[in-house]
């Protein structure tokens, strides 16, 4: 062992901390080793050093008082126990657990239901920043209503389908003309479709996209639809690409 | 008197003495336990009598001073009142209350922070440390003895807490290595190198300190 590894292990060895081995060793090397024996002397002296300091004495006016003021504040610890020292002193440890694990529950039903919230309203903000909030409403004559919203946006919110400007142009004049716009109601996306087909017939809900070969009605037509705020509504407008009034179905 | 009862009874404990008054008074101990934990507040009282020394000298070679260490040994037996409904009869008692020792004195410290004070002369005497009318040559022993005692409250206090309650426990109260292990819940090589390096500290500083001495 040389002096490098005795030199770590002397404040142990000095008190008797090491194992019987390495204590053989060390004695060993510090029967000829001077500087790491002199070592383990100023060693001892520092512990003797340390040691010499005794803790006060105490009196017994100290500790009568002592003990008043310890039996003090345990009396005033114990005149208002906390709620928590209550549950667990009156309740078993498996009673406590089980109150832990369902107020954990409660907690984690709490909490999903407040993100869940959020997260819907999160949604529903974040739409109603899109398009300005309109009703619709069907004209029941042909003349169309002559309420106009300068600027409804609808534009930026449309999912165009058929790239063509016209029938963009067209679609987005008969929404402007039939749409009236109220400030109170905000509903959720009015995602307008516009698509290039030939309507199959007046109740149809779905008619294709592409133009059919419906007899005489292959005439080209504009498909128009608007979500509204209740699911089962949809508003739906087909114009022929010539005619500026277009006819509406729901 | 019963703290000689307290000291017998934890030097059993720890160093399994076996002495029959030891013995007596270990099982006397572990009554007296008994009928405190039972709710006898006779019986805590009794042990506040028998532990109370021991517990205060304690914390005070932890705090370093007389004050510290009656709050902290109070604020003990306020917690040895809470727990002692959990202890079981085949735990160490001795390792028990040292732990609630060392835990609290370290709530201290920590809420106290960095000691920057020491016991200086003056506070000493004006706190009745110091025999008040004591000759001139003890007064000048007494002095240089609470001088020494400062001294070794600042070695001290360069340990990090972990060192100085394997150091106090260890060197000033007598444990051993396996001991001191049980109180801090570690395991003995991490006592020894806490210790190892504890020591290594004070050396260090009283070194310096007798340097300084020197060279004035």
């Amino acid at each position: 062992m040389n002096c490098r590894r005795v030199e770590k292990l002397i404040p142990l060895y000095i008190e008797g901390d090491l194992e019987s081995h390495s204590r053989e060793r060390i004695a060993s090397h510090l029967e000829w080793c001077g500087r790491c024996n002199w070592l383990a002397d100023e060693f001892r002296e520092s512990q003797s050093w340390l040691r010499s300091t005794r803790p006060p004495e105490f009196d017994e006016t100290f500790l009568s008082s002592f003990k008043a003021d310890a039996l003090k504040l345990i009396a005033e610890t114990n005149a208002k126990p906390s709620f928590l020292a209550s549950v667990i002193q009156q309740w078993s440890r498996r009673q406590v657990l089980a109150l832990a694990g369902a107020m954990m529950i409660i907690v984690a039903i709490v909490v999903l239901y407040v993100y869940q919230g959020s997260t819907s309203g999160r949604l529903q903000v974040a739409d109603t920043t899109s398009p300005p909030e309109i009703e619709v409403t069907l004209p029941t004559e042909p003349q169309p209503a002559p309420h106009k919203k300068p600027d409804t946006g609808l534009a930026t919110g449309a999912d165009l389908k058929v790239p063509q400007r016209a029938a963009n142009r067209t679609a987005v004049n008969a929404r402007r003309e039939h749409s009236v716009v109220s400030p109170h109601t905000i509903e959720p996306p009015l995602p307008v479709q516009v698509s290039q087909s030939a309507a199959s017939g007046p109740g149809s809900l779905e008619p294709p996209l592409e133009p059919s070969g419906n007899g005489d009605d292959s005439q080209p037509m504009l498909r128009i639809e608007m979500q509204t705020s209740d699911p089962n509504i949809r508003i739906i407008w087909f114009a022929p690409k010539e005619v500026e009034s277009p006819t509406t179905n729901q | 008197m019963p703290g000689e009862v307290a000291d017998i009874a934890l030097m059993t404990d720890s160093l399994g003495l076996p002495d029959s008054s030891a013995r007596t008074a270990a099982s006397s101990v572990a009554s007296m336990i008994e009928r405190a934990k039972a709710g006898d507040p006779a019986a805590f009282e009794e042990m506040i009598d028998c532990y109370q020394r021991k517990v205060i000298s304690t914390a005070w070679k932890m705090m370093g001073n007389r004050e510290d260490a009656r709050d902290a040994a109070q604020e003990v037996f306020l917690r040895v009142y809470k727990y002692l409904g959990g202890f079981r009869a085949d735990q160490d008692f001795a390792a028990w209350l040292y732990r609630i020792i060392i835990n609290v004195c370290r709530d201290h410290m920590r809420k106290r922070g960095r000691p920057d004070q020491f016991t200086s002369f003056e506070a000493e005497h004006e706190l009745g440390n110091l025999d008040a009318h004591a000759s001139n040559d003890d007064v000048e022993g007494a002095a240089i003895r609470a001088q020494q005692h400062a001294m070794i409250i600042r070695a001290l206090d360069t340990l990090s807490k972990k060192e100085r309650a394997a150091l106090v426990l260890r060197d000033m109260e007598g444990l051993t290595t396996e001991e001191v292990a049980r109180v801090l819940g570690s395991t003995q090589t991490t006592v020894r190198s806490h210790i190892s390096s504890a020591r290594a500290k004070i050396k260090k500083f009283r070194d310096r300190a007798l340097m300084g001495v020197r060279t004035r």
